[in-house]
């Protein structure tokens, strides 16, 4: 074997591209076969590479099958019409590898047509990197002769989300569910031929080895099972590789006990459309003109198929794994379960340089979090963006750029699939009277040094729900105050890789660390898209409020409290509070807890197990990074803040505003009540979005009722182009906001980003959290908030809104900003020379 | 030299179908030793001795083993010889060129060990042959290449002539018909020889969904972990083409079993349009005639303090009747998420001392998946689908059957005590309406007249079903109360004396299971140190089990 074939020995490349699809499958091969040593998880020794280390004569094939409907789904229906229906819904559900589309007779509504795919994102980043003329003659070939060019390409990029492969009704070319790829396929085959061994005995169950391994997702037909067929085969001491050519395949189709109205053998109507010799990669299920009935006509068990989700019932789909030099394996089992001990051998020398990555950006678990591929992708559309900007936005970090790709799918797509979230009563979220100090504090200002305090403060337990978790020395907090015996309970919206150790440092510590419910965190139990609050309780006696995550740049690493002890770190703008508060505390813990028993598929009021189960990480696979290089502002702000902390002389009131029970209605009669001022600093405002739109119909009641009302706003440029720039520069002119005069960007000179989330009234109020201005934020999401009646603490965030403000200098128009943070972004290797700080895609992440 | 498992005797797999010792000594086989290569007749019931088949008798057989057993070529007496031979008709019209191979074995995700070396954990293959449909099972012991009778080699064919199945098994060098499906509803033969386990005669996986315990299947393969390192059968290639077990439920078993039913339904009814012997039918929609055992679907080993665990939903409803059936199913899945804390099930497991045990040795701890309960037969629930889509039945009718203590989905008393008043025949224009006229009027009259059985009580059964009957708008009702079941169950979940009480409830439930033939291996169930004589009990609508009183 001199090469790897295209998958399905499909015809597709000419023969030297074909050797850089090759050259491709071989870099991926190599790299999961080095695995990742520092978390007990290679050198996998028993997976070879078999271009450049031949099988042996005794190499077998092994055909590893699953079915193709999605276990979780069926798992968590309770009737299979139930099933079916979630199934169909969504491209997101279809996670075992297969993905369908179904076509319906216009009147009758009845299926005429089902298309099923299990062709891997890759083969199809690669085809339109090298022939992109091939890309829309295939979808005008399989999905419709309506496709344009630049349906499908985005600034000479290829769009795999397009509108013709991102939906269950308008076509599916190949796999676009996150976890179905090719890279995640080639790691958990693989990660599966790592033996371990934990208290003296050998792993060997399915489900023990993927909890152990951590090589997929658990609740999958195929996952699991692909791992224990593999791992068998290494505890036959083989040698195991993918057989060529590597890829996922429709395995079998039968349609046992199905029913056509003319008697016809229902196999006939399915026909194998890409792929050969038993590696199939496409196929339609149709009755051919003439029949007198379609699809929709035939019965299954004594019911007419209304689902393709019917069809996905009767198709196994495979992977082929080769064995070879079987029993002869000299691989040592490895003790304990990823990130558990380290490896029994040391890692064998890196492989080389996969040059042929260098050209196509990996793709794989986890990298479209915020949406599902639910809606065209505008926000890069030729119509919408220009030649500059889309070259520019080719240039932003993978997972940034697919996030902005997303951002007006987001907005206008159906809302997505999610489980009906159960509110909490009004009456929750009344006003409470705080006696106790109340803290306010701002990044990069003051909030490591508040945090850091309130952290080493703990003495009993600590309860935090987050949306993202990547500065180490936060953990060292956490791990410092569980080693002082503190409970420490973490609900996160993680779905990345990029910090593996988080959950199981702290789990091993005795943390209970729950992934939340979420479609962004890729939990299995999803209520919200995003879990995007801020929320630190400690001793259930503080609650921290605030704008930022625990990422470097929104908690970044200054000692000081308002002043620079060491080198001032630059961060993120952003601001937060905290309250002592056992009334507050226990109300945001208990909604901590309840979103974490949502996420185990606990009912909301049900009593706590002991400690509940912590969610394993989302699978790895090869992500496109969530942590990206950015210069660093050129100078720090002129005025560091220190924190302010308030002994209130009566109580103040204080109302919980927590999206998506009461933030939006909290936030519109919160402002209409200003009379002199209005200040708003925000990472964004999204215009086109009626939710956005109703907050700024609010201001304008309160200027119509107040000539004099000052209105002043701040967003973030960075990274603000395209549609979304149009849209709110649309949405200022709209509400009559001058640029300079009521609305400016924040200065990029002494901040990284602008990820504010902030709302100041008549220098009496605020209201800080969590909710940036989007339809999500302020409906969907789980989102936190406070509003506080009080002038000192309002004031407090005033002045420093006001020294944001003189910062930012006028410059006359909106000024583009774009091409100079793109020209910001720097390299890991920039890191070491200074001058670059550690991004988080997550604060960029549109919510 | 052989392995325990391929010496492993299968008493239950063969005439005369004893599983326990005390069992009175069979007849003899035949009056004279049986002649090779002669199909014999034993139907048990009706043939006092086995016999050979007449050729008239042969000609109804009209299923790929009996064309095979009589196309003249030598009897193939093991199972490999089977499988050689069915490959061998490739070519012909009676070609089954597709095989699939599943493995099962009760305790067959244990290790094998020294110690466990001689657990009984009866590992056999079902081999199912077709092209498209499988009209063939064979299911035979792991002895592929042994013609004893204790390795047992069994055969069920569809004949779609006459449709139904035919049961052949192996025995003294030969082969014996032991009867059809007809057989399994006469009143002579129902229960006899196979049909104490195919118990409507149809095709039998117990284990008849996800995680389908004690089968090679996708969240738990039976791998060559379970056998002896020198086992030769890890290098069988039958072994190792075994595929997983939700390919034997969709594939052949779930559809063998609608094509059963649906032959059933058509010849119930007449050509006057008469339905006759209704009650054989409505005793699968009140009774338990056999049962199907579901579990949990993560792995027990996996369970610990801070884990949870959710009981398969067929615990605590009849999900096939009321939720696909009937549709009677709340739209919000996370009504009926009933999850019990590891910790309250572990405390369980070491309070009822639970493992598992072939009458030798003992293996500590739960089934592999735990929670295994019996759930409702697929063969009696989609009976009942089957009559409603053949007009016997209204919706409505079955709701109010199915609603009847519908917190006890198997061995519900209650339920099986409205059977008498079902019709024996019912025709006319609309048999729905007269079926449920007759029934109902009856069962009136039996509340009226106060009955024997206690019909009059204010908490009879007759006056639940009376009760759901006259319920208006009974969809949106029997879901309300469906949810309102459930809400009172998560109510409970976290509480340790309601998850006590399921766990006793499932233990009774495993126990009435363990009384039937069905139950032939020691490790299908696990075992505790409740008395076997322990007080019935029932789940009642708050959601507690109690005791039957």
């Amino acid at each position: 074997m001199d090469r790897f074939d295209p998958p399905g020995f499909l015809d597709d490349l000419t023969d030297p591209q074909k050797g850089q699809w090759s050259r491709l499958v071989s870099g991926w091969l190599d790299r999961a076969r080095a695995g990742r040593p520092d978390i007990n998880d290679g050198p996998r020794a028993q997976f070879f590479n078999p271009l450049t280390n031949a099988p042996g004569a005794d190499q077998q094939v092994a055909v590893i099958a699953w079915n193709a409907f999605p276990r979780q789904v069926r798992s968590s229906s309770l009737s299979d019409r139930q099933r079916w229906r979630t199934a169909d819904s969504d491209r997101n559900f279809q996670d075992e590898y297969c993905e369908w589309s179904v076509t319906r007779d216009p009147v009758t509504r009845k299926i005429t047509r089902a298309t099923f795919t299990c062709e891997g994102p890759e083969y199809w980043d690669a085809l339109a990197a090298l022939n992109p003329d091939k890309v829309l003659e295939l979808y005008r070939e399989f999905v419709s002769p309506e496709v344009r060019r630049e349906d499908l390409f985005v600034g000479g990029e290829y769009n795999p989300l397009n509108r013709f492969n991102n939906s269950t009704s308008r076509g599916a070319m190949h796999l676009i569910q996150p976890a179905n790829t090719l890279r995640a396929e080639i790691e958990l085959g693989a990660a599966a031929t790592i033996r371990r061994v934990v208290n003296g005995a050998e792993v060997t169950g399915a489900q023990e080895l993927i909890n152990c391994s951590g090589y997929g997702e658990a609740g999958r037909n195929s996952d699991p099972h692909i791992g224990e067929q593999v791992n068998a085969l290494a505890r036959q001491k083989a040698d195991i590789t993918l057989n060529n050519p590597v890829g996922l395949y429709l395995h079998e189709f039968n349609p046992v006990g199905w029913t056509t109205p003319d008697g016809t053998d229902a196999r006939e109507f399915w026909k194998f459309v890409r792929g050969r010799d038993g590696h199939f990669v496409r196929a339609v299920y149709e009755v051919p003109p003439g029949k007198g009935y379609v699809v929709g006509d035939i019965k299954i068990a004594g019911r007419r198929i209304e689902f393709g989700a019917q069809i996905a019932d009767f198709i196994t789909i495979k992977l082929e794994g080769l064995a070879t030099r079987i029993g002869q394996s000299t691989a040592a089992p490895f003790q304990n379960c990823k990130f558990g001990a380290q490896p029994p051998a040391a890692p064998p020398a890196p492989p080389d340089a996969l040059a042929a990555l260098a050209d196509l950006p990996p793709r794989g678990r986890g990298d479209s979090a915020s949406a599902p591929a639910a809606a065209p992708p505008n926000a890069l559309s030729a119509e919408s963006a220009d030649a500059a900007e889309r070259t520019l936005a080719a240039r932003l970090p993978a997972a940034l750029r697919r996030d902005a790709e997303l951002v007006e799918a987001t907005a206008a797509a159906a809302p997505p699939a999610l489980l009906p979230y159960p509110r909490l009563p009004p009456e929750e979220f009344r006003t409470r009277m705080v006696s106790g100090k109340i803290m306010a504090y701002a990044s990069p200002d003051s909030t490591f040094a508040v945090t850091k305090k309130l952290i080493d403060s703990a003495r009993r337990s600590i309860v935090i729900g987050i949306y993202d978790f990547r500065a180490d020395y936060m953990k060292e907090l956490l791990k410092r105050a569980m080693r002082r015996g503190v409970t420490v309970s973490l609900m996160l919206d993680t779905n990345s890789d990029d910090d593996p150790n988080l959950f199981p440092e702290l789990r091993a510590l005795g943390a209970t660390c729950v992934r939340a419910p979420s479609r962004s965190a890729h939990s299995p139990i999803q209520y919200f898209g995003n879990a995007h609050e801020k929320i630190i309780v400690v001793d259930n006696e503080i609650v921290m409020i605030q704008s930022g995550n625990w990422s470097e740049n929104s908690i970044p690493f200054n000692e000081g409290d308002g002043e620079v002890v060491g080198d001032f770190v630059a961060g993120n703008r952003d601001m937060g509070i905290a309250m002592q508060s056992r009334e507050l505390s226990t109300f945001f813990a208990g909604l901590v807890a309840r979103d974490m028993r949502l996420a185990q598929g606990l009912p909301p009021d049900a009593q706590p197990p002991a400690a509940p189960p912590a969610a394993p990480p989302a699978a790895p696979g090869e992500t496109a990074s969530d942590i990206f290089f950015e210069a660093a502002p050129p100078a720090a702000p002129e005025r560091l803040f220190p924190s302010l902390t308030v002994t209130p002389t009566t109580p103040v009131r204080v109302t919980p505003a927590v999206t998506p029970e009461n933030f939006h209605e909290t936030a519109k009669t919160f402002l209409r009540s200003a009379t002199r001022s209005i200040r708003i600093e925000q990472q964004y405002i999204r215009g086109g979005q009626e939710a956005i739109t109703a907050l700024m119909e609010e201001i304008k009641a309160a200027r119509d009722n107040n000539p004099d009302l000052e209105v002043s706003i701040i967003v973030s440029p960075k990274y603000l182009f395209g549609d979304d720039k149009r849209k709110f520069l649309r949405l200022m002119e709209d509400f009559e906001m001058e640029f300079d005069t009521n609305f400016r960007f924040l200065s990029l000179k002494h901040f990284v980003h602008c990820h504010n989330k902030l709302i100041v009234v008549d220098d009496e109020k605020v209201l800080i959290g969590s909710q940036n201005w989007s339809t999500t934020g302020v409906l969907t999401n789980r989102e936190a908030s406070l509003l506080v009646e009080h002038a000192g603490v309002a004031s407090y965030f005033a002045a420093i809104f006001d020294a944001d403000w003189e910062l930012s200098e006028p410059t006359g128009a909106p000024p583009d900003q774009f091409a100079a943070a793109v020209e910001g972004l720097a390299e890991g290797s920039d890191f070491a020379s200074g001058g670059v700080v550690l991004s988080s895609v997550r604060d960029y992440t549109d919510v | 030299m052989c392995t325990f498992r391929e010496r492993q005797r299968f008493p239950t797999r063969n005439y005369p179908y004893h599983a326990r010792p005390d069992a009175a000594p069979p007849d003899e086989i035949s009056a004279e030793p049986p002649q090779a290569n002669t199909l014999y007749r034993r139907v048990l019931g009706l043939d006092a001795q086995a016999r050979p088949m007449t050729p008239d008798e042969l000609k109804g057989l009209d299923d790929p083993f009996g064309r095979l057993l009589r196309s003249g070529a030598p009897f193939p007496l093991t199972l490999r010889q089977l499988l050689a031979a069915v490959d061998a008709l490739g070519g012909t019209p009676e070609a089954l060129a597709n095989q699939l191979v599943f493995l099962a074995a009760d305790g067959g995700h244990i290790p094998w060990s020294q110690e466990t070396d001689e657990l009984e954990r009866f590992f056999r293959f079902a081999v199912a042959r077709g092209s498209g449909d499988f009209p063939l099972l064979v299911s035979g012991s792991t002895a592929l290449d042994s013609d004893a009778n204790g390795a047992f080699l069994q055969v069920i064919g569809w004949d779609a002539t006459n449709e139904v199945f035919h049961y052949y098994e192996r025995l003294d060098g030969t082969f014996f018909w032991a009867g059809m499906s007809q057989h399994a509803l006469e009143d002579g033969t129902r229960g006899q020889g196979p049909f104490d386990s195919h118990v409507n005669g149809s095709l039998v996986m117990k284990e008849l969904r996800a995680p389908w315990i004690h089968w090679h299947a996708p969240q738990a393969g039976i791998n060559e972990e379970a056998l002896a390192p020198d086992d030769r059968l890890r290098d069988e290639p039958i072994f190792r083409s075994r595929v997983t077990a939700e390919r034997l439920e969709t594939e052949v078993v779930r559809p063998g079993i609608r094509r059963w039913n649906e032959a059933r339904v058509r010849k119930a009814v007449g050509a006057d349009g008469v339905w006759r012997r209704v009650p054989h039918v409505m005793r699968q929609a009140v009774t338990d005639t056999t049962v199907n055992l579901a579990s949990a679907d993560t792995a027990s080993r996996l369970l610990t303090d801070d884990s949870v665990l959710r009981p398969p939903l067929s615990f605590f409803l009849n999900r096939d009747t009321l939720f696909d059936t009937l549709g009677l199913v709340p739209d919000d899945p996370a009504v009926a998420a009933v999850n019990i804390s590891g910790r309250l099930y572990l405390g369980c497991l070491e309070r009822y001392d639970v493992h598992r045990s072939d009458g030798s040795i003992r293996v500590e701890g739960d089934s592999h998946f735990p929670f295994l309960t019996p759930e409702p037969a697929f063969e009696d629930t989609h009976l009942i689908e089957a009559c409603l889509q053949a007009g016997l039945l209204t919706p409505r009718f079955v709701a109010c059957l199915s609603m009847t203590d519908f917190t006890n989905p198997v061995f519900s008393e209650r339920r099986a005590a409205l059977l008498r008043y079902v019709p024996e025949e019912v025709g006319g224009a609309d048999v729905a309406a007269t079926l449920e006229t007759r029934f109902v009027e009856a069962l009136r009259e039996a509340v009226e007249a106060g009955g024997d059985g206690g019909a009059g009580r204010a908490d009879s059964p007759e006056r639940e079903f009376l009760s759901n009957w006259e319920t208006e708008d009974f969809e949106a009702a029997f879901i309300s109360r469906i949810t309102e079941y459930f809400l009172a169950l998560k109510a409970g979940m976290a509480d340790p004396d309601v998850v006590d009480g399921w766990f006793r409830l499932m233990e009774h439930r495993r126990r009435r299971f363990r009384r039937r033939p069905l139950a032939e291996f020691s490790l299908t169930t696990p075992r505790t140190n409740i008395p076997e004589d322990a007080p019935p009990l029932r789940m009642n609508t708050r959601g507690r089990a109690e005791p039957i009183t």
